[in-house]
């Protein structure tokens, strides 16, 4: 991957007080600490790199069956396994700063106190360079996706993490909010210089011949190819409506799948469950968009954010 | 760790459900070990969407059936679901995505007798064992077979060709011992025990436990292979976990081969 020499095409984008030098990044949980030596990952190459969400104290996850693979899509119930930020910070983050990586350090915690603690501990760290709030995680019962479905609960937590932390603060919503412009907006209007359109759906599957569900946990998020029409309605409606800079993820498995999302209003994108299937799929991504500036005679990427045409008002 | 398309050289039907593949690749297998796995992709589109875990079942191609490359390796698969339906319609020419070799595989066995057991497919990995043993190992090793019936009793030939001594149980109809593979080892056991051996388990969940605590009581060594459906295959998803007695392990990572110690049996969900 060669991100680093742009030619004529230009690739940088801004996310608030955040700066990367290209629009592709890895989505939080699916590309582990970047320290794996994934050989098909440059976590470098990046415009930024997201780790699997931490927490103050590690947790050990949820009992298998964790996945279940659904039409076009798979549903996780991994239950926020993570090894706690102080190991991070030992084991990952000296590695990640002497490549060079842009690290985003996606977080969460089960109360107020707990995301505000987080946020102090990430911040304290050489090498950060953004923290992304989880607020949409289908997978734990305290926290989380709690605050991510109501407005108000979101404003104060929001806040609260602002008031910890001189990071750029990214906030990762949930699809699943009952109207995802106004938790945008709740975010925007708290401090978040961008949010992330979005973390997983809730979803289930049942195993009819034992009549039982098909992950430990009864029901968990779906990602993959499946919902990526559903968020990239909910993308564009959240750059239509609200100020706030949108980061898309849903479903990407191709440069095509991540262009849908910039045209439609997407400043950066976030590539997860396709690199399973395609592992060389953050490069195709990367590549793929910039050759398609190139065939339609621009120069920068940020020209085609939000050029969608011919699109009717959203309804209501 | 690399990708690969790999041409299907040959594909060899050994029951309605069993299929064996011959992959050919530049540089495919060579930097494989015993009981690491390949990530298969199913079809070129999204439905299914993983990519399915097989192990090597055999470096390189068999004599006389290798075409223009020479690297290559053989996988051994049952069909079980929608994936394996799928690569079940795959030919001979079919171009075949996938990456590895992936996951710690079976620890070399040091000296002693090598004890192999096997429930139906299990034996996938167990013959790339027995092939990088070296000879005077092999020579001296044991394999023992189990399956529901008799023909389903698979890879007994190559194994006794490689010059290991087979014994085979069918749980049902006819056959030379009717029981539990455990029962088999049992039965046999005292032309064994006094010779230092060590256990190499891969099968059904239920049989791999059984057969690692019954070691684990004999105090014999004992590794085992674990299947798990995979999202990621190299560690990240975490979404293959197993209860281990130190937390929760990734089968595509920490394993799939296990000291049979490391694993909290009593959690182990056998379906």
């Amino acid at each position: 991957m060669s991100v680093e020499s742009h030619g004529p095409i230009g690739m940088e984008v801004t996310l608030g007080s955040l700066r990367i030098p290209n629009p592709v990044m890895n989505a939080s949980g699916t590309a582990g600490y970047g320290t794996e030596g994934l050989p098909y990952l440059a976590p470098e190459a990046l415009g930024a790199f997201v780790t699997k969400g931490l927490s103050v104290s590690p947790r050990a996850g949820h009992p298998p069956p964790r996945i279940a693979e659904t039409p076009a899509g798979m549903l996780n119930a991994i239950g926020l396994e993570n090894v706690g930020i102080a190991a991070f910070a030992r084991e990952h983050l000296p590695g990640l700063r002497k490549r060079g990586v842009r690290v985003i350090v996606n977080f969460f915690g089960e109360t107020e106190e707990g995301y505000v603690d987080a946020a102090r501990r990430l911040s304290a760290l050489e090498g950060v360079a953004a923290l992304e709030m989880n607020v949409s995680c289908p997978n734990v019962k305290k926290g989380g996706r709690a605050f991510g479905r109501d407005p108000a609960l979101l404003h104060r937590l929001v806040r609260s993490v602002r008031g910890a932390t001189a990071l750029p603060l990214l906030v990762k919503l949930t699809p699943d909010a009952v109207d995802i412009v106004e938790a945008a907006q709740a975010a925007w209007e708290a401090g978040a210089e961008a949010v992330t359109v979005s973390n997983t759906y809730m979803g289930m599957a049942v195993d009819v011949e034992k009549r039982t569900p098909r992950l430990s946990t009864g029901s968990g998020g779906l990602s993959g190819p499946a919902i990526r029409p559903l968020t990239l309605y909910r993308a564009w409606l959240v750059a239509r409506r609200s100020p706030v800079p949108v980061i898309a993820s849903g479903g990407i498995a191709s440069a095509e799948d991540a262009l849908e999302y910039l045209i439609a209003g997407a400043k950066a994108v976030q590539v997860g469950t396709g690199s399973f299937v395609n592992p060389a799929l953050y490069r195709e991504v990367i590549e793929g968009i910039r050759a398609y500036l190139l065939r339609h005679g621009r120069a920068h990427v940020t020209e085609i954010v939000g050029s969608l045409e011919g699109m009717p008002d959203p309804p209501g | 760790m690399r990708l690969y398309r790999a041409r299907l050289e040959y594909v060899e039907r050994l029951h309605p459900e069993l299929f064996r593949w011959g992959l050919a690749a530049q540089g495919l297998g060579r930097d494989a070990e015993p009981g690491q796995f390949y990530m298969v992709r199913v079809g070129e589109g999204y439905d299914p969407l993983l990519r399915r875990p097989f192990a090597l079942h055999r470096k390189g191609l068999r004599r006389g059936r290798r075409g223009r490359k020479s690297d290559g390796g053989e996988i051994l698969f049952q069909v079980v679901g929608r994936g394996t339906q799928a690569l079940a319609q795959k030919g001979k020419g079919d171009v075949i995505d996938l990456f590895g070799p992936l996951g710690r595989g079976w620890g070399r066995p040091s000296g002693g007798k090598p004890v192999l057991v096997a429930g139906g497919v299990g034996v996938a990995s167990l013959v790339c064992l027995a092939q990088e043993m070296p000879l005077g190992l092999r020579r001296g090793a044991v394999a023992f077979i189990g399956a529901k019936s008799r023909e389903r009793l698979w890879c007994v030939d190559d194994l006794e060709e490689m010059g290991l001594t087979v014994h085979t149980s069918v749980e049902r109809g006819e056959g030379p011992f009717r029981g539990t593979v455990l029962e088999l080892l049992e039965a046999h056991w005292l032309e064994i025990a006094h010779r230092s051996p060590f256990l190499f388990v891969c099968g059904p969940k239920a049989m791999v436990r059984a057969v690692a605590q019954w070691a684990e009581g004999q105090g014999v060594p004992c590794q085992v292979s674990l299947e798990s459906s995979m999202g990621c295959g190299t560690g990240v998803c975490l979404g293959c976990a197993v209860k281990a007695r130190s937390g929760y392990l990734r089968v595509c990572k920490d394993g799939p081969v296990f000291d049979a110690t490391e694993i909290d049996w009593g959690a182990l969900d056998v379906g």
